[in-house]
């Protein structure tokens, strides 16, 4: 990655260009989240946890 | 006995004599295992720091936090007595009990393993660092593989709805730090999710509102993972980055719905909007304290 190249690059510290490029990459390969487990549900308001559940 | 002396204590506006003998004869009765008693003088005891106006100091906090460990976790007055030591403990009008005594209950309900209302409290305290300890242990022991990096996001974002940022920092340095299936301890993280918050945070300290909006584009699939994460992000950007609120929004208390069935001591869940009536400016609730220790 060239920093300066892409708009995005615009007032960020140089070293999260590199960062964020990989991640956008990595991202593209993101599988579908599985439903959530009870544990990480109860951390949700209620009515969220209703919608999602 | 207690009660006679309560009474001419009381009359006589004797107040801190009258705290010791209810907070020892409290603790003495509840290690008996006598609960009823004890929780009955463990109530008494909060209803005189209120009478008599008593400081909300640290040594209050931890009185109150060691009676209620000892009144049984199914005792009905339990929910009565904290319910009343939050009250008196309220530091602002959004009456939600000062952050060091949530800091105090939510080692409690960490040692009880009572994780959800551990993590209630720890929310509204300043205790980033044990609560993002917590959620490892709770992540570990119940939640799924996929999640490590969830759990984290979940803490952080909402910590800073809560306008609680030194917070959000110690829970995620901790939880990096700590988490065994994390194996780069400092970022950049393997994890994007994680990448995302470390930038957040960094964006929330200089509250420049274009490089908050490209984390979010960038991040788009990651943060699409949990819906409920696009909610707190408008609120994050309301309060750090000077977004207003669109017209027409009511007031949305974030745990508002959490904290009624807490204080409310009903099992009854409540619309999140409009849950409590308390707040009526709506976007600027007053920041919650977050000094540290």
């Amino acid at each position: 990655v060239v920093v300066g190249t892409e708009e995005w690059h615009t007032g960020l510290e140089t070293d999260w260009v590199p960062v964020i490029s990989r991640d956008i990459q990595r991202q593209r390969r993101q599988t579908e989240q599985p439903p959530f487990s009870d544990s990480y549900l109860s951390g949700m308001s209620s009515k969220r946890r209703k919608l999602v559940s | 006995m207690y009660r006679t002396l309560y009474f001419r204590y009381s009359s006589q506006k004797r107040y801190p004599e009258l705290l010791d003998l209810l907070y020892d004869g409290a603790t003495k009765l509840l290690l008996k295992n006598q609960q009823g008693s004890g929780a009955d003088l463990a109530i008494l005891f909060v209803d005189v720091l209120v009478t008599s106006d008593a400081p909300t100091s640290d040594e209050n906090f931890s009185k109150i936090s060691k009676l209620f460990q000892l009144i049984n976790s199914v005792a009905p007055e339990r929910d009565t007595f904290l319910t009343k030591a939050l009250r008196w403990s309220g530091m602002d009008e959004t009456k939600k009990g000062h952050p060091h005594l949530h800091k105090a209950i939510a080692q409690v309900f960490w040692k009880e393993k009572n994780y959800y209302l551990a993590r209630f409290h720890f929310m509204h305290s300043p205790d980033g660092r044990n609560c993002a300890k917590m959620l490892v242990e709770l992540h570990v022991a119940r939640g799924f593989s996929n999640e490590a990096d969830l759990f984290i996001a979940q803490a952080v974002l909402q910590y800073l709805c809560l306008q609680n940022k030194n917070a959000a920092i110690l829970a995620f340095t901790s939880y990096t730090t700590n988490h065994p299936n994390i194996m780069k301890r400092s970022p950049p993280f393997l994890l994007p999710l994680l990448n995302f918050l470390w930038f957040l945070l960094q964006a929330v300290e200089s509250g420049k509102l274009a490089i908050f909006k490209m984390l979010c584009d960038k991040y788009r699939p990651s943060l699409g993972r949990d819906p409920s994460y696009q909610e707190y992000l408008d609120k994050i950007a309301q309060i750090f980055f000077g977004v207003r609120p669109p017209p027409n929004s009511r007031p949305r208390g974030l745990f508002d719905n959490f904290l009624q069935q807490l204080l409310g001591g009903t099992e009854e869940e409540s619309d999140e909007d409009g849950a409590s009536a308390s707040s009526s400016s709506g976007h600027n609730t007053q920041p919650m304290e977050t000094e540290m220790d």
